[in-house]
């Protein structure tokens, strides 16, 4: 018993609005019970037995209307955990493994080019007598001729997104082409070994027609590929100037950049991204990315092309974008059927106390059958949303089959007021109440919680004192 | 079962001391006054126990009326609390700002040019420890040379802010520099010039005096060499444009002799403000208008220090402050409703009137409704003022209706009741410090207190004279 009451305060802890609703409308529904027990009778052993037995079916018609709304909270409840276990759960795990077969986030560094030379030099030798003329022997070195060698720089980068599915989720995967146009010169007056180092990105899974060409020349038979480097040397003239150009296809996740890792003054640079399906207002920059000069959409509007020209410029930080993890399978879906088990119970709560200020005895069959009704919707949208109408079209199938049974079950009631307060409350569950399901504001989403407290507050007191008005005096429960 | 009622009974007392006794008095007296009233159907124990289970079932009932109506304003404020203070202290905007500081960048501190003149020559030295004789090689010796630096500094600092919101802008900065060789040698001056290490500078440019100069880059410095005469005098240019945020600074980062140092700073915005250290009675500061923007100068004629000076932007945006008196106000919610139930209660069983437990619970609900829509409405930004009103008016309204078949003056009671605790109540919350607060708790006890003794008073005169009459 202790343990009940207990399980009883950590639900009312953890959902306070419905928790404390279902145990007023329990309570209702033993007193509602109970009060036939005061027309008992005069002795005090039938009054007893009067007294057990009218304790005992308040107590059972509560017991049933709790264990009735459970009943239906775990139906929908499995209903829930069925569709997040097969839509878009998101996990490090899956991310990783897709990762490690389509892609990383995609990080280009830039080329790196160390001119050196071999040059004699005089070494001074070591003398007994300090007044001795110095001495000198002549010895060959190596000495780097410190330059900025990279004077223009032209990059064309087409990312095309492809959405990755892994474990029911989707990542944000896209497939790259990569042209790169170098302008180097060796700024010296003197004939050097020019070592080039292109970094590829790290770990990276895949890159194809990887070319780089020197002058027109294919440079493959140079390059020596070790440790997500390509590397190779070449002689440079002093103050020859070339051009290389990098092209290459490669794939990717999450994000894209190209840094400059070093700081040198960058000169006649341009870096054009075009993305494919990421319009201009959805663009977002990963961390420590500068945001580029110019951004448009491309012609068909559903992209984005950003450019960042660059001159005479300094920095270090990375050009690049962040792609917005894209919509899962069934997500809006899955908000509104979070909120359902929360929604049948407030409905069943609310039916059932509209029918006491009625003064009319709850049908636990009816209840029952409308609490059916209500999760077939939920049921429903989680069956057919992926194969027919998608969100709005399985709400809408859902919510009409539900207004639709509902309005024959509850067609017969007395009055017309009393089928309309019913009606009106089965509509505001139906279509309204879902859809807060959408809001993703915590600010929203408790302002509306808030709002629907009041509103259920005012509509028991309107509906309390509309039918209070309507008894003849005197008539008081 | 007991021992969890008597925790959450126990809790409850702790949170609302005061409250919570009123409420087991009035429950108290609610209990004795059904025991009192209730039909006598049977003699003997069976009359005192069905009295009893009577008495303590209704008794219990109202006070699991107020004690749920207390948790559902308590659960709820902790639902609004944090959302409030967030917006209180303007998180979604830091946030912003933190995530544009990162793709922007941050502030801006400027160092100055650092130079260092050096001078070298040529000496025999013994290496040390030859075996078997001494042996002597020559070396070059490079050792500094004091006379000589900065002479003069002019610069000017263009500051277009891009987004008054989060306090970005593009700084276009020209420094000049008048450097001297005071010293009789032929020297070498090596300039340094910092640069911040992730920062994106644009059109970065170096000349002396008027060539353009080739620098290097060493840990976050522009640096470069120039061979400098007896006597010579060089002008050294520094320009560039570059991304910031917040703040602009520029500072001599050692203390040394300053003369002729001018820097103006010119914004496109008046919403600044400035930063001088040591402070203006040392270094000179003129602020003018110009358009819709304003110039600030510093000038320093002759003096020792290391100064800084600079500006600070304001954002346009600023947290809403309001939420703080809207959170103090909702955070009397719970114990108003408590406080108002209470005293509606006592009213009633002094007033000798029937306590109808639907319509107190409607009561309540009315009465909780107002915080609840205040704080929904409060969350939807809209100003504290408007359902603090509208839902005060609105609780008044509906418990007209409730209570309208109840005599006047006990109607009218109610009615004071609910709008003292509505407003007047939690208003006090606003108070500015923790203890008018206290004071103000605890002037509310007294005059509920008060009440409570006057009302009965009242009610023993009026029957006094009633009886009176009668006789």
């Amino acid at each position: 018993m202790s343990t009940l009451f207990d399980k009883l305060v950590n639900w009312i802890n953890f959902e306070p609005t419905v928790g404390l609703l279902m145990l007023i409308t329990a309570i209702a529904l033993f007193g509602s019970g109970f009060r036939t027990y005061q027309q008992s009778a005069e002795n005090f052993w039938p009054w007893l037995r009067q007294l057990l037995t009218t304790s005992t079916s308040a107590l059972i018609g509560a017991a049933l209307f709790v264990g009735l709304m459970w009943a239906f909270r775990i139906v929908l409840n499995d209903n829930v955990a069925s569709f997040y276990s097969t839509h878009g759960s998101v996990s490090d795990l899956s991310r990783s493994s897709a990762q490690t077969i389509w892609g990383r986030p995609h990080q280009q560094i830039e080329l790196t080019i160390r001119h050196t030379h071999q040059v004699e030099k005089l070494e001074e030798q070591p003398r007994e007598k300090p007044e001795d003329p110095p001495t000198y022997k002549t010895v060959i070195v190596t000495e780097e001729v410190t330059q900025n060698s990279i004077i223009g720089f032209e990059g064309d980068v087409m990312m095309r997104l492809n959405e990755r599915e892994k474990g029911y989720a989707l990542y944000s995967g896209y497939i790259l082409d990569v042209k790169i146009v170098y302008d180097i010169i060796n700024d010296s007056q003197i004939y050097t070994d020019a070592e080039f180092n292109f970094p590829l990105s790290r770990g990276q899974a895949l890159f194809e027609n990887f070319v780089i060409m020197m002058d027109g020349d294919d440079m493959s038979p140079k390059l020596r590929i070790a440790n997500d480097n390509v590397s190779w040397t070449t002689k440079m003239k002093p103050q020859q100037k070339s051009q290389l150009v990098i092209t290459y296809s490669s794939r990717g996740m999450d994000y894209f950049y190209y840094q400059i890792p070093v700081q040198r003054e960058i000169k006649n640079f341009v870096l054009t991204l075009t993305i494919d399906r990421l319009p201009v207002s959805l663009i977002n920059y990963p961390d420590g990315v500068i945001t580029p000069g110019k951004i448009q959409p491309t012609e068909d509007g559903k992209g984005s092309i950003l450019t960042w020209n660059l001159d005479h410029a300094i920095t270090v930080a990375g050009m690049g974008v962040s792609l917005i993890p894209p919509e899962q399978p069934g997500a809006q879906v899955l908000r509104v059927l979070v909120i359902s088990p929360y929604a049948l119970t407030l409905l069943g709560a609310m039916l059932a106390l509209t029918m006491l200020i009625w003064g009319v005895s709850v049908r636990f069959l009816d209840l029952a059958l409308l609490s059916a009704v209500y999760s077939m919707q939920f049921l429903l949208m989680a069956a057919i949303s992926d194969l027919f109408f998608g969100f709005w079209g399985s709400l809408v199938v859902g919510a009409l089959l539900t207004l639709f049974l509902s309005y024959f079950l509850f067609r017969s009631l007395p009055t017309r007021p009393m089928r309309v307060s019913v009606y009106a409350l089965i509509v505001f569950f139906t279509l309204i109440y879902p859809l807060s399901g959408l809001l993703t504001e915590l600010s929203h989403q408790n302002a509306f919680h808030a709002l629907m407290q009041v509103g259920l507050i005012l509509y028991v007191t309107g509906l309390s004192l509309y039918v209070g008005g309507r008894k003849p005096a005197g008539s008081g429960s | 079962m007991l021992d969890a009622l008597g925790r959450i009974l126990a809790w409850w007392g702790g949170r609302e001391p005061s409250a919570s006794l009123m409420m087991y008095v009035a429950a108290v007296l609610l209990f004795a006054g059904v025991f009192v009233a209730a039909n006598n159907r049977f003699t003997g124990y069976a009359a005192g126990l069905e009295r009893f289970a009577h008495a303590l079932g209704y008794a219990l009932l109202y006070i699991g009326v107020l004690g749920a109506s207390y948790f559902l304003l308590d659960k709820s404020l902790g639902l609004f609390r944090p959302v409030a203070s967030r917006l209180a202290l303007g998180e979604d905007h830091n946030e912003r700002m933190m995530e544009t500081r990162k793709r922007w960048g941050g502030e801006i501190q400027q160092a100055e040019l650092g130079m260092a003149l050096t001078r070298s020559y040529e000496e025999v030295m013994e290496i040390p420890d030859a075996y078997p004789s001494p042996q002597y090689i020559n070396r070059i010796v490079t050792e500094p040379v004091e006379e000589g630096g900065i002479v003069e500094f002019n610069g000017a600092v263009d500051i277009e802010v891009i987004d008054p919101s989060l306090t970005t802008y593009m700084a276009s900065v020209e420094y000049q520099y008048l450097v001297e060789n005071q010293s009789e040698y032929t020297t070498t001056a090596t300039f340094k010039f910092p640069i911040i290490r992730n920062r994106y500078y644009e059109n970065l440019s170096v000349s002396i005096n008027g060539e353009d100069w080739k620098y290097n880059f060493q840990a976050d410095n522009l640096a470069w060499k120039n061979i400098m005469l007896p006597r010579q005098v060089d002008m050294v240019k520094i320009s560039f444009s570059v991304r910031g945020m917040e703040n602009f600074s520029y500072y001599v980062p050692e203390q040394r002799g300053i003369e002729a140092f001018l820097l103006t700073i010119h914004l496109n915005t008046r919403n600044y403000y400035t930063l001088t250290k040591p402070g203006e009675d040392a270094i000179e500061l003129k602020s003018v208008a110009q358009g819709s923007g304003q110039r600030s100068t510093w000038v320093i004629k002759r003096a020792i220090m290391k100064p800084i000076m600079g500006i600070r932007l304001n954002s346009t945006e600023q947290p809403d402050l309001r939420q703080w008196d809207a959170i103090s106000f909702a955070n009397y919610g719970p114990a108003a409703v408590m406080l108002v139930g209470v005293t509606t209660l006592l009213t009633m069983l002094i007033m000798g009137l029937p306590v109808r437990l639907d319509r107190f619970l409607l009561y309540l609900g009315v009465f909780s409704a107002q915080f609840l829509g205040f704080m929904g409405l409060d969350l939807l930004q809209i100003h504290y003022v408007v359902p603090i009103i509208l839902f005060s008016l609105l609780a008044l309204g509906l418990t007209f209706l409730i209570y309208k078949d109840v005599p006047r003056l006990s109607r009218n009671l109610i009615l004071a009741l609910t709008l003292i605790f509505s407003v007047g109540y939690p208003l006090g919350n606003l108070l500015p410090d923790e203890q008018a607060r206290s004071i103000f708790g605890m002037i509310v006890q007294s005059l509920i207190l008060l009440y409570i003794f006057g009302l009965t008073l009242f009610v023993r005169v009026q029957q006094n004279s009633k009886s009176r009459s009668a006789e």
